[in-house]
C-alpha cells in the first residue's frame, strides 16, 4: 500500500498558487502604476493636456 | 479580449483543480501524490511554449526589426520563466516522496534548471542595459541561443540513463494512461494555455503603455 502524501500535493498547489498569483498581481500593480499619472512619464503626460 | 481570457482561465483552472484532486482516480503505484502531475506536466508545456513563442519573435525582431515582436518575446519569457519555476518547484515536491530526494543533478533536471537561469539572464540582460534597442538586440541573440535547451530538456530522458520518467504525453504515438486521467491532465493544459495567453496578452499591453508613457 503506498502512502498518500497529501501534504505534497497540497504543497505543490499551493506554490503553483503562489507563483501564478503572484505574477497575476505583479501585472495588476504594474497597470495600476501605469494608471496613476504621478507614476508615468513624461510623454504620457504631454499626450493627456 | 483580455479580460476574457482572465475568466477563461479562471474558470478552466477551477476546472483543471476539481478534476485533478476530486474526479481523477488515485494512481495504483504511486497513490495520491501523482496528482502533482495535473500542476507539473501543464507547466512545463507552456514552458516550451513560451520559450518557443521567444525564440519565433526573437527571430522576427531580427529580422523586420518590429517592436511588437520584441515586446511579444518579452513578455513570453517573463511568463515562461514563472512557468519554468513552477515545473521546478512542484517536480522538487513530486521528487521527495517518490523518489527520496528533492533535487538530484540527474539529465532533465539540470537541463531544466539551466533553461530557468538562462531565461533570467535573458530578463537581466534587457534589465540592464540602458538603450532599450541594444537590450532588444542582445536579448533576442540570447533568446535564440536560449531555445536550444529546449529539445535538449525534452530528449534528455532518452539520451541519458536518467531517474526522471519518459514522457507519457508529449510523444510520437497514443498517450498510454487511462481516459479520465488523460482528460483530466488535458483540461489542465487548455487551462494552463488559456492562463498563458493571458499573461502574455496583458504583459504585451503593459510594456506598449510603458513605451508610450516614456516616448
Amino acid at each position: 500500500m503506498t502512502a498518500d502524501h497529501w501534504g505534497f500535493v497540497a504543497a505543490a498547489y499551493a506554490v503553483a498558487a503562489l507563483a501564478l498569483g503572484g505574477y497575476w498581481r505583479r501585472l495588476r500593480l504594474l497597470e495600476r502604476g501605469l494608471k496613476s499619472p504621478a507614476l508615468r512619464g513624461p510623454g504620457a503626460r504631454r499626450a493627456s493636456k | 479580449m483580455t479580460s476574457v481570457l482572465g475568466w477563461l482561465s479562471a474558470l478552466a483552472l477551477a476546472a483543471g483543480v476539481v478534476l485533478g484532486l476530486l474526479v481523477a482516480p488515485r494512481e495504483v503505484t504511486q497513490g495520491n501524490v501523482q496528482r502533482i502531475m495535473y500542476v507539473h506536466v501543464p507547466s512545463v508545456w507552456v514552458a516550451y511554449l513560451a520559450f518557443g513563442v521567444v525564440f519565433v519573435a526573437s527571430i522576427t525582431y531580427l529580422w523586420k526589426r518590429a517592436a511588437g515582436a520584441d515586446r511579444v518575446a518579452h513578455a513570453s519569457a517573463e511568463v515562461g520563466v514563472v512557468f519554468t519555476g513552477v515545473t521546478i518547484a512542484s517536480g522538487a515536491i513530486w521528487g521527495k516522496p517518490t523518489w527520496g530526494t528533492w533535487w538530484t543533478w540527474d539529465a532533465r533536471l539540470t537541463s531544466v534548471a539551466i533553461l530557468f537561469v538562462m531565461y533570467v539572464g535573458y530578463l537581466l540582460v534587457r534589465a540592464m542595459i540602458d538603450d532599450p534597442e541594444r537590450g532588444a538586440r542582445y536579448a533576442a541573440v540570447l533568446g535564440i541561443v536560449a531555445a536550444l535547451d529546449i529539445p535538449l530538456v525534452h530528449f534528455s530522458v532518452y539520451w541519458w540513463r536518467t531517474l526522471h520518467q519518459p514522457p507519457s504525453i508529449m510523444k510520437p504515438g497514443s498517450p498510454t494512461m487511462p481516459g479520465i486521467i488523460l482528460g483530466a491532465l488535458l483540461v489542465n493544459f487548455v487551462a494552463f494555455t488559456i492562463l498563458y495567453l493571458y499573461f502574455v496578452t496583458k504583459r504585451v499591453g503593459l510594456l506598449r503603455a510603458q513605451q508610450e508613457a516614456t516616448a
